[in-house]
């Protein structure tokens, strides 16, 4: 099973890639909200990709 | 009495859930499912599981591994992302570091974290459960 695509163009607000997702880190253990597009803004613990099965 | 214990274990809603932690096995041009046979792939991945990951694979692959990063040695499938690269204003690109889940023991390299769910943390769904089946190209729709 597979989750995104490499030419998928990410349109900042929109619908995202079905099962990718992003969670913008404010220490390790943040795990929420899962965003559906990257980040806009420096995220100071870091990015966490979600891929969720089957998309 | 001494079976009330169990009984009310079943009567219990069971929400089956499996969480574990992969190091990395490497981080190359390779993936077998959208792109069998290429050297290199299109994209770089980060590979975390068995030892048998490969360019090209067939068949049940956790078959022919024989050890894994994961912590569970009772199947050896592997698993590949996609990595992420700064770029730098001046125009170099610098790969960003892979941290381990802080949520799992100390130790785990980089790697990621494999949840197999039967629906997701709060539902067992209507899903039957389908853990550690093989990839396989029916799966996979670009």
């Amino acid at each position: 099973m597979t989750v995104g695509s490499p030419t998928y163009n990410v349109q900042p607000g929109g619908r995202g890639n079905p099962g990718l997702r992003f969670v913008c880190l404010e220490n390790k253990g943040t795990r929420f909200p899962e965003l559906a597009t990257f980040p806009s803004r420096p995220c100071r613990g870091g990015i966490m990709t979600v891929h969720h099965f089957p998309a | 009495m001494k079976y009330l214990p169990l009984a009310l274990a079943f009567t219990t809603p069971a929400h089956a859930a499996l969480r574990f932690g992969c190091a990395t096995v490497s981080i190359q041009r390779l993936d077998p499912l959208v792109e069998p046979g290429r050297i290199p792939s299109a994209h770089l991945h980060q590979i975390v599981g068995g030892n048998a990951f490969n360019a090209t694979m067939e068949g049940d692959i956790a078959e022919k591994a024989t050890c894994t990063t994961c912590t569970f040695s009772e199947n050896f499938s592997n698993y590949w992302t996609a990595v992420m690269f700064f770029k730098h204003p001046n125009g170099t690109y610098k790969r960003v570091p892979i941290m381990q889940n802080t949520a799992l023991p100390n130790g785990i390299n980089g790697g990621m974290t494999i949840y197999y769910t039967q629906h997701d943390f709060v539902s067992n769904g209507k899903e039957k459960i389908t853990a550690f089946r093989p990839v396989s190209h029916e799966d996979f729709v670009l």
